[in-house]
């Protein structure tokens, strides 16, 4: 696959671009986040004898963002592992349906997981399920956050999809 | 027999071309609807909830934010710069450097995926720029990768520690040499492929003076001011391994401001490629924990031990099986899965058998790396792979192939002399 | 029928897993049920999701010791300086039980029984003397109530994820825990010189199945699980008492210096937290109240 000439992979429309471009910028800030809620938690506790208590917790739904909202992202700029030594040999056409096909099965998992993990979060918020820290976060909020990865995945893979057959015409 | 469907459907799938985290989640699927149909998956939220959910694993998007803005701010192309020319007459020239630095990284961070991602972000654009052959580059850096749970402190250890109630602190001291060791192996192996055929690694034959050599020193000295400042942060009680990863990232964001080379754009175009390196690390490390669920839930590893067990081997013959059941678990599972299924169980015929169990676990933490080198499903393959598009997992596969045969040798040799490992606790405590 | 059991404990030598071990095997001797016990973290549910995983049916029966987030009210019999000792608890427990058996229930779980751990008392890596020792130093927490006891005494309260522990110790990041000597100090003693044996809580593991699955279980066969994790349990509890005195004397032999509590040190901790007690409950809210009641009149506290 050739990316596009200007910056950016390629794109089924506008609405996919829109997504992507949103994806980054909460990828950035759960960054910028973790690196500020880290290095504070460090200087306090090292600094001034105080620990904030919950930088645990938190790094923790910073990293479940970070899966698969970054995931999503490198699954969209063509970088998610693969191995290309069959794809390359194969005639273009017979590349195509390939990928239409590993598009179909991913899409699948994505939905399996997205609907699991759906099942997950209204399980917690059910059972009224709570981190035990000091912040008590009903768990069903960050939870909530892996439906939305799987979905969000699944729209670049679904674009993934679409693009085998612009790039037939 | 699901075991050898399940692991037959993921190596089609990876070497068919699908992307590797999807045919390791839908072998995974596979793996559980064979072993206990569609109510199987009901497990999948907790699973996923359990494996993404973790303190730990944010030292991979720390780590590799880090070395994207060394990378970004020019400050990394500096520091080789300021390197080459004190390696000019060593064989390998900056191949070194990879495994020095990993070694350093190593010293800092507590896992592999973290010094492995780290280092070859900065490393692979800038040897392959210095048209280093790519191959050798991608397999020193992965086999660099391994003295991060080697040489302490080690996330490995820990858990290993924490399953057999050994020493830590003995273990840790039990990894140091047997790490310089091995890091001298694969120097050692280094240049001995330089040697052999130069063109592995270009050599700089420009006379070189002194002032220029004093001028090569100080390109040297921002990296030595960020490692000051993380080790420093470790070793001074400040942070945790982790946490060294957010420490770095802020050091090196000063550093950089120092030397004047930051602005907005690098910040995030710094921010915006580890969204997607770590984004695509993080992902492989989720799905094969879902695999490395239904593995468990088969019993396929308690079977293996419990065979084992009954044969009645010599101590020699059980340490070698051991290793060919890590080789083949390390197939298709991730690291911390393979030590919680089979430790545990094989833990007191290893002690029947007179295996000294810090020994043993300098010897499992290595068995682990290997399994992280091995394909389709080896995590610091990828890791390497990813850091640059001019490197294919294909080339990182080849490239590792030599420094793997090193490590098992390396095994062997621990096996005749196991002082190589117990001397330094035993000397110490 | 096939049950998966699934026990946060990682370490096949304890007298946790020992005792769930023995369940198994006693059960499946007596009566049709067979069931598969796997170690903590082989099977990617973190400890704190087993109480949902039993009620969601993932697992069918499992020992649990991170409860707190799901049946929180169980959380009174760990609040530190209410239970002092063994009797203490026994009566705390035999009142709660009840209570207990409603909350598990409530999220479709059976409470068949539990175990307890020795008491959790103060590891360090300076000397102490008596509790005003702790003032100025970082004692890692593992919940919020911990963590107000040791601000109680002018100590920092960390929280730390449970791998960074002993680098943490090592490097001075953090200069205590909390913890028994049968429970995390076996792992860390060697970075811990100091042992304050002043008993801040207890921490307990409860034995639970799924409600549907023991549901369907024949009469005979729920009646045989019963009783024998009504034997278990127990001999657990005691197996971990007999564990804590030969990790006491080991770790003392190693070098680590224990140091009983002072003089004074319980009656004034326990007066100083007794306030904390009846704010927790009424921030809980009203059966957190009576639960707290129950086993102050219990203990007669
Ligand atoms: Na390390
Ligand atoms: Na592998």
């Amino acid at each position: 696959m050739t990316p596009n000439t200007n910056s950016g992979p390629a794109s089924a429309g506008p609405l996919f671009d829109a997504l992507a471009t949103a994806t980054r910028a909460l990828c950035a800030a759960i960054l910028v986040a973790l690196v500020s809620l880290v290095c504070l938690e460090a200087l306090l506790r090292g600094g001034f004898n105080y620990s904030l208590g919950f930088a645990e917790e938190l790094t923790g739904y910073g990293v479940v963002m970070m899966t698969f909202f970054g995931a999503a992202l490198s699954l969209r700029a063509g970088t998610l592992f693969q191995v290309h030594f069959l794809l390359d040999r194969c005639p273009e056409r017979t590349n195509r349906w390939l990928v239409r096909g590993f598009a179909l099965v991913a899409l699948f998992i994505c939905i399996v997981l997205a609907w699991k993990t759906k099942d997950l979060m209204l399980s917690s918020l059910a059972r009224g399920k709570f981190a035990p820290t000091v912040l008590r976060t009903p768990l069903w909020i960050p939870q909530m956050v892996l439906p939305l990865g799987f979905g969000v995945i699944a729209v670049f893979v679904t674009e993934k999809f679409l693009l085998t057959f612009k790039e037939a015409r | 027999m699901e075991a050898i469907l399940a692991f037959g459907l993921l190596i089609g799938l990876i070497v068919g071309g699908m992307w590797v985290q999807f045919a390791v989640a839908g072998s995974g699927l596979f793996y559980i609807w064979l072993l206990k149909g569609t109510a199987g998956f009901k497990a999948l939220g907790l699973v996923s909830w359990g494996a993404a959910n973790s303190f730990t694993l944010a030292a991979i998007p720390l780590f590799v934010l880090m070395a994207e803005i060394l990378l970004g701010s020019g400050l990394s192309t500096r520091l080789y710069n300021g390197v080459a020319p004190f390696m000019r007459r060593l064989p390998g020239g900056l191949l070194h450097t990879n495994i020095a630095g990993s070694g350093i990284f190593a010293a800092i961070s507590g896992g592999s995926a973290p010094t492995a991602a780290a280092m070859s972000t900065v490393a692979l654009p800038e040897l392959t720029a210095r048209s280093y052959d790519r191959r050798l580059v991608a397999g020193s850096l992965a086999a660099g990768g391994t003295l991060g749970i080697l040489i302490p402190p080690s996330i490995t250890m820990i858990i290993y520690a924490t399953f057999t109630e050994t020493s830590i602190a003995r273990l840790f001291a039990a990894g140091l040499v047997p790490g310089i060791l091995l890091a001298l192996c694969y120097m050692g192996f280094i240049a001995f492929r330089a040697l052999r055929n130069p063109a592995l690694a270009p050599r700089d034959t420009t006379p070189m003076r002194l002032p220029d050599l004093g001028r090569a020193a100080l390109d040297i000295v921002p990296f030595l001011m960020l490692i000051v400042i993380v080790l420093g942060s470790i070793y001074g009680g400040f942070a945790t391994p982790t946490e060294a990863g957010a420490v770095g990232t802020v050091g090196a964001i000063l550093i950089a401001g120092i030397y004047n080379r930051l602005s907005w754009d690098l910040l995030r175009e710094a921010l915006a490629r580890t969204a997607t390196m770590s984004g695509n690390i993080l992902f492989i490390v989720f799905t094969s924990m879902i695999f490395a669920y239904a593995t468990a839930l088969s019993g396929i590893g308690e079977d293996l031990v419990a065979t084992l067990e009954n044969a009645q081997v010599s101590r020699l013959t059980f340490l070698l099986i051991i290793m060919v059941a890590f080789a083949i678990l390390g197939c298709f599972m991730e690291g911390l899965g393979m030590i919680a299924i089979i430790v545990p169980v094989i833990f007191p015929a290893l002690l029947a058998l007179g295996v000294d169990p810090i020994w043993f676990g300098v010897f499992v933490v290595i068995l682990v790396e290997l399994g992280q080198l091995t394909p389709p499903l080896g995590v610091i393959l990828f890791v390497v792979a990813s850091s640059s598009d001019k490197v294919t997992v294909e080339d990182v596969i080849m490239g590792t192939l030599p420094f793997f045969i090193i490590i098992v040798s390396f095994m062997l040799l621990l096996i005749a002399f196991p002082q190589i490992a117990l001397f330094l606790p035993e000397a110490s405590y | 029928d096939d049950w998966t059991a699934y026990t946060y404990s990682s370490v096949s030598t304890t007298s946790a897993v020992k005792g769930m071990t023995r369940i198994t095997e006693r059960v499946a001797a007596d009566s049709d049920l067979k069931i598969d016990l796997h170690l903590g973290k082989t099977l990617q549910i973190a400890s704190s999701d087993i109480t949902q995983a039993v009620g969601d049916g993932i697992i069918d029966m499992a020992a649990d010791f991170f409860f707190s987030g799901t049946v929180p009210i169980a959380r009174v019999l760990n609040l530190p300086m209410l239970i002092e000792n063994d009797d203490e608890w026994a009566k705390a427990y035999a009142a709660m039980e009840p209570t207990l058996v409603e909350a598990f229930a409530g999220q479709g779980v059976v409470l068949l029984g539990g175990y307890r751990y020795p008491e959790q008392t103060i590891f360090t890596t300076f000397e102490m003397g008596s509790l005003a020792d702790l003032k100025g130093h970082k004692i890692r927490v593992t919940s919020p109530e911990q963590g107000k006891f040791i601000e109680e005494f002018g100590g920092a309260a960390i929280t730390l994820s449970g791998s960074e522990v002993p680098t943490s110790l090592e490097r001075g990041v953090i200069e205590g825990v909390l913890t028994a000597s049968a429970g995390g100090a076996k792992n860390w003693h060697e970075f811990l010189p100091y042992n304050y044996r002043f008993a801040v809580n207890y921490g307990n593991s409860m034995i639970i199945a799924n409600a549907d699955r023991f549901a369907a279980l024949s009469p005979e066969t729920q009646q045989t699980l019963r009783a024998i994790v009504a034997e278990e349990g127990p001999a657990t509890t005691a197996a971990f008492l007999e564990d804590e005195a030969a990790q006491k004397a080991a770790q003392s032999a190693a070098g680590m210096t224990l140091v009983a509590a002072a003089d004074g040190d319980v009656a004034m901790a326990t007066e100083k937290l007794a306030p904390f007690w009846q704010a927790w409950a009424e921030e809980n809210g009203s059966a957190y109240v009576a639960a707290l009641a129950t086993v102050r009149a219990a203990i007669g506290k």
